[in-house]
């Protein structure tokens, strides 16, 4: 017989009795130290989930931060550029405003040494002339030049035109009284032979009034309230006058068109 | 020679005999609570465990998942009482590699021990998990009339459990010892080790048929409870 009873009873007791040994001794305490490990990983993964949470919250909360601080910068360097943007343009208009004001006063400055210049050269030129043509006259011809401009004078009396005559005879006043203004001193012959020619001239007799003046360039003139004729040397500088004045003005043009680009220069900065 | 170890008598006081099958049965025993007590004394809950402690976690958890596999329920009630039979039996076939050594396994006593233990495991458990009436009512399923099959069943297939370790062990054993005569060399060595594959073979064979039988026992009660839950869920 294979199968001993006796065994058979004794071995399901050994079976039941290593069950609970190993209930006691295996199953129980590797379950509790899986289940312990078990807990202890799942509270690690959650205290990680947890901090992984937080880091991204943080990394949520900087990167806001982050944003507002840029967003700030950028505002305020749009405010910085339009400022300084603003200041610029004022600082412009200053400059132009300023340079226009030393443009105008430049050009008056200009204009006034021109005119300064000018009369200067008027003067200067006229005296000039009237020594050498009276140097010319003495060398050449022997003759005085204050003689000479009264001679020139008293021809040209005798050869004006009738309109110039009836604008001679309605302008002077009642009394017949003329003047003759010169730069220079008229000897006694002269004055006498003035007034006879302006007689014959006029046909009438005339009082004549001799004056000496010092502003004009040489010269001799026959004054009345509405008519003059005359004779200077003012005639001869005007040629000269008109060539000075030219140079002067392309000196002036030239010098515009470098201030003008030099404004350019600086609107362009 | 001796078919099975009940028939080694160690000591004898009067009408009672202790056999082998005994001795080695007590030997398995206390190897397995002594080892399984000195490495459960210092568990560690960390990451850093003993070997033996790691040995012992894969074996109980390859164990449950193995339950959990075949009942589709949670494996802790049953644990104990089919791991105990995976590993006293696995243990008992492996340790026939110690020369002088008899596994407990290769006597029908024990075969028929541990299927009698399974004969009555099946129907506490059923009647645990869905009561008396609902563990009875199983043996007139599918038709009243299949009730003595049903219980044949019951009979034949511990029968089978018991016959099937016993013969597989003691085949091992035996045909180790006549090739032992035959070719004494070599091949019985190769013969030892497919006998350790076969142990282990018919440890999980015994203890998933075993869960198999008390998973058929108690898993109609949760396909009820699981189709009415549909129902009331519907």
């Amino acid at each position: 017989m294979l199968i001993d009873p006796v065994t058979v009873v004794a071995q399901i007791v050994n079976f039941l009795i290593l069950v609970a040994l190993l209930k006691r001794f295996l199953y129980g305490p590797i379950i509790q130290a899986m289940e312990a490990r078990e807990q202890r990983i799942s509270t690690r993964l959650q205290e990680a989930a947890a901090r992984v949470e937080d880091a991204r919250q943080e990394a949520e909360l900087y990167r806001q931060k982050q944003q507002e601080i840029d967003d700030r910068r950028e505002e305020l360097l749009n405010l910085a550029q339009q400022e300084v943007e603003r200041e610029r343009q004022v600082l412009m208009e200053r400059a132009r405003s300023e340079v226009e004001i030393a443009r105008t006063q430049w050009y008056d400055a200009l204009e006034r040494e021109k005119q300064s210049f000018l009369q200067d050269l008027r003067q200067r030129a006229s005296r000039q002339i009237v020594t050498i043509a009276r140097r010319v006259l003495g060398d050449l011809a022997n003759a005085d030049l204050e003689e000479q401009i009264v001679e020139t004078f008293i021809d040209r009396l005798h050869h004006v035109d009738e309109s110039q005559l009836q604008m001679m005879h309605s302008s002077s006043n009642p009394k017949c009284e003329l003047e003759i203004r010169t730069t220079f001193e008229i000897s006694p012959e002269k004055r006498s032979h003035l007034v006879r020619a302006i007689g014959e001239q006029m046909g009438i007799d005339v009082a004549v009034k001799f004056e000496k003046i010092s502003e004009a360039i040489c010269g001799i003139e026959l004054c009345d309230r509405n008519y003059k004729l005359s004779w200077n040397f003012a005639h001869y500088l005007q040629d000269l006058e008109v060539e000075m004045e030219r140079a002067l003005a392309k000196e002036i043009s030239d010098r515009s068109w470098l201030a003008q680009r030099g404004d350019r220069e600086i609107d362009g900065d | 020679m001796n078919l099975t170890p009940d028939r080694i008598i160690v000591w004898q006081w009067g009408a009672f005999d202790l056999n082998a099958t005994l001795v080695f049965t007590w030997l398995v025993m206390a190897f397995l609570a002594i080892f399984s007590g000195w490495v459960t004394h210092k568990l560690s809950p960390s990451t850093q465990i003993s070997r033996g402690q790691n040995l012992l976690e894969v074996l109980v958890l390859g164990i449950r998942n193995q339950i959990r596999e075949v009942s589709e329920q949670e494996p802790d009630p049953y644990l104990p009482f089919v791991g105990t039979l995976f590993i006293f039996i696995a243990v008992s076939n492996i340790l026939s590699v110690i020369p002088g050594y008899q596994p407990p396994t290769g006597s029908l006593s024990t075969t028929a021990a541990l299927a009698i233990c399974v004969f009555f495991a099946v129907p506490l458990y059923g009647i645990g998990k869905q009561g008396l009436r609902g563990y009875l009512k199983q043996y007139l399923e599918p038709n009243p009339i299949m009730l003595p099959f049903n219980i044949f069943g019951e009979f034949s297939r511990i029968l089978a459990l018991a016959v099937r370790l016993f013969g597989n062990v003691m085949s091992g054993t035996t045909i180790a010892g006549i090739l032992l005569s035959v070719v004494p060399l070599f091949f019985p060595a190769v013969m030892q080790v497919m006998g350790l594959l076969t142990g282990l073979i018919q440890a999980y064979i015994f203890a998933i048929l075993a869960m198999v039988y008390i998973a058929a026992a108690t898993a109609v009660e949760q396909d009820k409870n699981e189709a009415t839950g549909e129902l009331k869920n519907g």
